[in-house]
């Protein structure tokens, strides 16, 4: 009996635990640039001249991953929050940020004034010839990179 | 020589305004879409939608990258690029046609104007003609275009498994919504 009870026990242990760890990964929030480091820091032209020289690099070596880039602010998007910055050569980095975060950093935020912004990386657009394609022959030739969950580099 | 130089005149002018176009542009647009049944939040967030409409003739075209979509949970986020749109595959998500009724829009008027889009949305590697509805809210030169329509999953050869299948919607809603502002040419 007291065998019996104790297989039991183990079976409910390791339903509990199988339990946790499923709950974990099933509400487990994305990682935000706000919550951590950024692995690499450049100047906006920095980053769009490795991305010209090598964009598969730089989505093997940052994609999904915190970086942070300094540069001079073009546009400044409040109720969209979200930041432009201006890469030169028709080249921009669009930075988002959580509300909340934006509104902590609003006020520093300042049209042609130099920033430095950490945010989680996941793709660019306008360095591939098949970026652009007849469907889309409207849009604007514009190299961009884009950062999510953004936060100022302190 | 008075003939050429009327027919130069006229081939110019012609060439010129069809060339001609007025174009407004923004590259944090937002897109939201809700895929949920009520069982369980499945909803996402892009804010930086990439769109350009020209005033003239009412083309208009969108790009989003699948990637920037943000879910609450980080597992969603992980199965919407690997499983359901396949982002490494399929990056973008893009949109092309027009403003049907672009002429009703009186874009030197501050007002709130309904209009139609007919064109092709491009998602997953699947390119399908839509119809639907929004509204252009003019405020000096700065415009708010907005739309919501629904979009099929198997349409456009997202599959759920039957795992999910209580819980995801087969019918996506989609929200867009683009402050748009006159690109300077």
């Amino acid at each position: 009996m007291k065998k019996w009870k104790k297989i039991a026990w183990g079976i409910f242990a390791i339903g509990m635990v199988s339990a946790s760890v499923i709950l974990y990964f099933a509400t487990k929030k994305p990682a935000t640039a706000e919550d951590s480091e950024p692995i690499a820091k450049f100047s906006t032209t920095e980053f769009i001249e490795k991305l010209n020289a090598n964009q598969a690099t730089v989505s093997a070596t940052y994609m999904d991953k915190n970086i942070a880039v300094s540069g001079n602010v073009m546009e400044v998007n409040k109720d969209q929050c979200s930041l432009v910055l201006d890469a030169g050569n028709n080249a921009i980095i669009t930075c988002t940020f959580d509300s909340a975060v934006f509104a902590k950093h609003a006020a520093t935020f300042e049209k042609g004034k130099p920033t430095s912004i950490k945010g989680i990386y996941f793709g660019c657009d306008g360095f591939e010839k098949s970026d652009s394609t007849d469907m889309m022959d409207l849009l604007p030739q514009q190299k961009s990179a884009m950062m999510k969950t953004c936060s100022v580099n302190k | 020589m008075k003939k050429i130089l009327l027919l130069s005149i006229a081939i110019i002018s012609i060439t010129t305004a069809f060339a001609q176009k007025k174009l407004y542009s923004t590259t944090t647009g937002t897109t939201t879409f809700d895929a949920g049944t009520g069982v369980e939040n499945i909803s996402a967030t892009n804010k930086s939608t990439t769109s350009v409409f020209d005033a003239l003739s009412g083309q208009m075209q969108f790009k989003i990258l699948n990637k920037g979509f943000e879910f609450w949970s980080q597992l969603m986020q992980d199965h919407f690029n690997e499983n359901y749109m396949e982002s490494e595959k399929f990056p973008k998500t893009m949109f092309s046609g027009n403003i049907v009724d672009i002429k009703k829009v009186n874009f030197s008027k501050d007002g709130n104007y309904p209009v139609t889009v007919k064109g092709t949305l491009d998602m997953h590697g699947v390119k399908k003609e839509i119809v639907t509805t929004g509204s252009l809210k003019i405020k000096g030169d700065q415009v708010v275009g907005t739309s919501s329509f629904t979009v099929a999953l198997a349409d456009y050869n997202i599959v759920i498994p039957g795992v999910v299948k209580d819980k995801l919607a087969k019918t996506v809603k989609i929200d867009v919504s683009c402050n748009y502002s006159l690109l300077k040419q």
